[in-house]
This record gives C-alpha cells, sequence and structure tokens, in this order.
C-alpha cells in the first residue's frame, strides 16, 4: 500500500518566489538584486535584509559556484529517499555572493568513498554547476565541475 | 536589570520507563504533583503557568492553556514559551521577569513529553525545521542540516572526528551514573566505538548524535522571590541571571544574516551561535564572568555542538575546544562538570522536555540530590538549551 512517505515532499511555493519558479522553467537560475543596496536576496524576499528596501529586481546568476558546506546523508528522512543513500545536501556559495541550499550530486566514485568514511569535509571548496530538473514540480542539483 | 531577587522554591520531575513509559500529560501530572508534595503551594496563588511548545506527543497548540485547565490553575499570565526547544530554558526568564516586577507572585513552569518512536519524528522534525520551499523538498534530516554546521567547524578550525569523538565518551562517563538516561545502560565506551559508529549524516555518526529518549520526563518548577521561597524551602535556588538570542529560522536563513550588532563572530558563518550573546548577557546580569561558572548543563544535540558551545560560553577561545575537552575538565571529577545527567547525547532528548531535564539536573545538583553522580560544591551553575537549526539559545545561571 503507498503511503505520503513514498513520495517527495513537494515545495511549499510562496509568491515572492514565484519568479524564481516561473525562471526555473525556463532554464533560468535566478536571484533577486537590492536596487538601493546592491545586495543579492536569497531566498526571495519582499524587503532587503540588509537596507529594508522593497525595490528588489530579479536578474539571471551563472549558475555556478563552491561548495560551502556539505553533509552526506546515510540515513533518510522517509521512505522516498531511501533508494537515493547516500546522498549529499550541501549549502552552496553561488558567483554572485549568496548561499543555496540543494542537493550535490555524488560520483560514483565519492558515493562508494563515503561508505568507508567521512567524505563531507572533502567536498568543501569543490566547484559545481546548477543542473535544473524539468518535472511538474521543478527543481535543481548541483553537479560537479 | 541588576539584582534579580528571585529563586526555584523546588522542583518536581517525573520519568517514564521501558516498563512503564508514560503519557506526556501523566508524566506534566506526576512532575506537578512531585511539586505541590515537596512546596505545599496552593493552586491559588500560582499567577503565572509558563512551558515550552507543545509536546512532541501532543502536538496542540495552547499547550500551556491545555495543562492549565487539565490542572484547574487559573493564571493571570500563562504563554507556551517557544524558541524553539531553547524556550523551554527561557521560561525562567519570563517567570523571573514577572516575579521581580512584582506582577505576580508565584510562577509555575512545566514541560513534559514523551520521545514516542524515532521513525516518526524523522520526518516530522526535519519538516518543521527545514524551509518548506528551499530545503525540505531535497530530504533533509535534522542531523543532515546540524551537518552543514559540523563539516564548517571541523574545516575551519582542524577539528578531527576523534575530537568530537571523546564529547561522546565523556558524557557517556556520566550517563552510566544516571538510572534514567537512555544510553546509560550501553555503559562506558571509547573514541573507537564512536568512530565505528553508523554514519548518519556525515560528518555526524550514530554516537555523535542525541537520542530520542529516555521514555519521557516531566519537569516543574515553581519561581517565586527569594524571600517567599526561604519560606517553602531550606533549599532555594537562586535564578542570578539570563539571556538569550535567536539568530535565524532555517540554517539557509543563518548564510544571509551578514550583520549583526552582536558577537557573532565573522558573518555570515554557522561556527558561532547565538550562545555567546546569550551567555555575556546572563554573566553580566549575574555580576560574573565564565570563569566563575562552576558546571553547565547543556543542550547539545551533537558532539561538535558541545564543543562550539564551550568556546561560545568563553571557557576557551573558538577551535580550541578540543583542547579543553582533553584536559579532563569536563568529565566526572573535573572541575567544569559538563552535563551530568549525560545530556542530550547520553541521557536523552525526550521531545521538548530535553530542554527541562538540564535545570532539573542543576537544581538537584546545586540542592546536592543528584539521580546520578553528585558533584561537590558545584557553585554556579549554567544551564542552556538550543532550539531550532542552531538558531534559538537561552541561557540561565543559577546557585544555591
Amino acid at each position: 500500500m503507498r503511503s505520503e512517505d513514498d513520495s517527495r515532499v513537494v515545495a511549499r511555493y510562496s509568491p515572492e518566489a514565484a519568479p524564481f519558479w516561473a525562471g526555473l522553467r525556463e532554464g533560468r537560475f535566478r536571484h533577486q538584486r537590492c536596487h538601493q543596496c546592491g545586495e543579492v536576496v536569497w531566498h526571495p524576499r519582499w524587503l532587503c535584509p540588509s537596507c529594508l528596501s522593497k525595490d528588489l529586481g530579479w536578474e539571471d546568476g551563472a549558475g555556478t559556484g563552491s561548495i560551502y558546506s556539505s553533509s552526506v546523508l546515510h540515513r533518510a528522512p522517509y521512505a522516498f529517499w531511501e533508494p537515493f543513500l547516500p546522498y549529499a545536501l550541501g549549502i552552496v556559495q553561488m558567483t554572485e555572493g549568496h548561499y543555496v541550499f540543494g542537493q550535490i550530486t555524488l560520483t560514483r566514485a565519492w558515493a562508494e568513498r563515503s561508505k568507508e568514511e567521512s567524505i563531507s569535509l572533502a567536498l568543501v571548496g569543490l566547484d559545481v554547476a546548477v543542473r535544473i530538473i524539468e518535472a511538474e514540480h521543478p527543481y535543481f542539483v548541483f553537479d560537479p565541475v | 536589570m541588576k539584582g534579580l531577587d528571585v529563586a526555584i522554591a523546588n522542583y518536581g520531575d517525573a520519568y517514564g520507563t521501558d516498563d512503564d513509559p508514560k503519557h506526556t500529560t501523566e508524566l506534566a501530572v506526576d512532575a506537578f504533583l512531585d511539586l505541590v508534595r515537596k512546596t505545599g503551594i496552593s493552586r491559588d496563588l500560582i499567577g503565572g503557568v509558563f512551558t515550552g511548545r507543545s509536546p512532541t506527543m501532543d502536538l496542540r497548540p495552547q499547550w500551556n492553556n491545555i495543562i492549565s485547565s487539565y490542572l484547574k490553575i487559573t493564571p493571570a499570565y500563562t504563554s507556551e514559551v517557544t524558541s524553539h526547544g531553547a524556550g523551554v530554558n527561557a521560561t525562567l526568564a519570563y517567570a523571573s521577569a514577572f516575579v521581580s516586577a512584582g506582577i505576580i507572585d508565584y510562577a509555575l513552569i512545566l514541560v513534559a513529553d514523551n520521545p514516542g518512536s524515532s521513525a516518526s519524528h524523522i520526518k516530522k522534525t526535519a519538516g518543521y525545521d527545514s524551509d518548506p520551499e528551499f530545503e525540505l523538498p531535497y530530504g533533509p534530516t535534522v542531523p543532515s542540516i546540524y551537518a552543514q554546521g559540523a563539516t564548517r567547524y571541523m574545516h575551519e578550525y582542524g577539528v578531527t572526528e576523534a575530537d568530537l569523538a571523546q564529547v561522546a565518551v565523556d558524557h557517556q562517563a556520566w550517563a552510566v551514573h544516571h538510572p534514567y538516561s537512555a544510553k546509560g545502560p550501553k555503559g562506558e565506551i571509547t573514541i573507537d566505538t564512536v568512530l565505528r559508529s553508523r554514519m548518519i549524516a556525515d560528518p555526524i555518526r550514530l554516537w555523535n548524535s542525541a537520542i530520542w529518549g529516555p521514555q519521557g520526563t516531566g519537569g516543574a518548577l515553581l519561581v517565586t522571590s527569594a524571600e517567599r521561597a526561604a519560606d517553602l524551602t531550606d533549599k532555594p535556588v537562586r535564578i542570578l541571571g539570563f539571556g538569550g538570542m535567536n539568530t535565524h529560522e532555517y540554517a539557509t536563513d543563518r548564510m544571509a544574516l551578514r550583520s549583526s550588532p552582536h558577537d557573532l563572530g565573522p558573518l555570515p558563518n554557522l561556527t558561532h551561535t547565538g550562545a555567546r550573546h546569550a551567555s555575556r548577557r546572563a554573566y553580566e546580569m549575574a555580576g560574573i564572568t565564565a570563569s566563575d561558572v562552576g558546571m553547565v548543563q547543556c543542550g547539545n544535540n551533537f558532539t561538535h555542538m558541545a564543543m562550539i558551545f564551550m568556546e561560545d560560553f568563553g571557557f576557551c577561545e573558538k577551535g580550541q575546544a578540543p583542547a579543553l575537552v582533553r584536559s579532563g575538565r569536563l568529565r566526572p571529577g573535573g572541575d567544569l562538570p559538563w552535563n551530568t545527567n549525560g545530556g542530550w547525547l547520553s541521557f536523552g532528548q525526550p521531545g521538548i522536555s530535553c530542554g527541562m531535564d538540564p535545570i532539573i539536573e542543576a537544581v538537584r545538583q546545586l540542592r546536592g540530590e543528584a539521580l546520578g553522580l553528585q558533584v561537590q560544591h558545584p557553585g554556579i551553575a549554567l544551564t542552556h538549551a538550543v532550539g531550532g537549526m542552531m538558531a534559538c539559545h537561552h541561557v540561565t545561571l543559577l546557585s544555591r
């Protein structure tokens, strides 16, 4: 019998992030920038967290960055994720300076090594690029480059 | 605010066991009755009731009012204090402020929870501790989010897996003496035990993690003026000072915190917590410094968090916690006993009452009524709880 644990949790979409998701469907990895202070804003917001201006605009990002932190999961949160173990989640410092959480693609070699020893620290600093996954609910992963 | 004149007149506590795992409400009832038996307090005198957030095994909002109604207490002021789990420690701040200001004479703090089955928690806790739009869909667990900080802490300061393992070893050395500790029955362990344990969320292994247990705890505290407390007990525990800081909700959002008027280290980072500011505020209120603290009951849910807190409380410089741990000061017989019931790592983390357990342990130790190893002359005890994803911190300083 199927249960809700057999499906991936779908994002709880917020209205201020709608332009990001619309962009993702067009193959663009976007972020906001504050027109007042120039700060890159992530997650999508109604106001700039730095200067409180509501004057924000959207721009396309390079979709590249480096791994700031990571963790390879060996225990899944619920049934859907078990076939994917081990999988890596991390925070990526994007080229534009903001930090994005997401899944980091493990090569077969990395995945095998992770079963023997800790690899999370070895992943720090690796260059990655966004790959957009087209689906009913599109999402993105970070691939090593 | 200087010269708090408030005290914990007494405490009540309750424990479930494998043979008799108690329901959350029964644990609350038993802890409350224990407090009433010890103090003789009339319900008519209780002007404030403060609880943590609703118990994990109950999850009805406004649990503070649910339990007050259950006990037929009619407080003028009552609230769930919810800076995630750290809110339980903050109940002492709220109670102290109300009593100190003369708004109420007696405040009841009451917290209980039962850990239930761990499987049901893994999805649930990740569900409300990760960003529902930009984190949750990627399959995080709570350990995997805390592991982001562990990776950074080890990367930035050269901390090793063996360093972290010693923290677990030390916690277990305390826990084996406590009759209700969840991991105590496993006996003492070695660094190898930790390093050989199953990887959960790299670099966090099973023995680097808190355990959901024991089979439920409940705690009740009666906060009143020092003068009134002296009429109720010969061993009041004074509340010397408190402090708190809540820096973010979701972990990724912590990386968007780019400036702060407070000392949170070079921002953004995942290696400095609000416990720095929380402890400094508490020290200032109490008129002490970190070196005056004689005992710590700290909410460290993972071994690296214990090290980060040692540094954030001011016991050593950032990155120097491994040396402090190796010194043996935190172990049984040391001069800075740390989590004398085994802490969240070894005593366990039974839902929201994990915020109360360190306070109960501190009060018991200060009164000379420890259930496990009794520390001689503990002096000033620092109690702490963390809530959310390294997010919320409250510190309360207690002494006889």
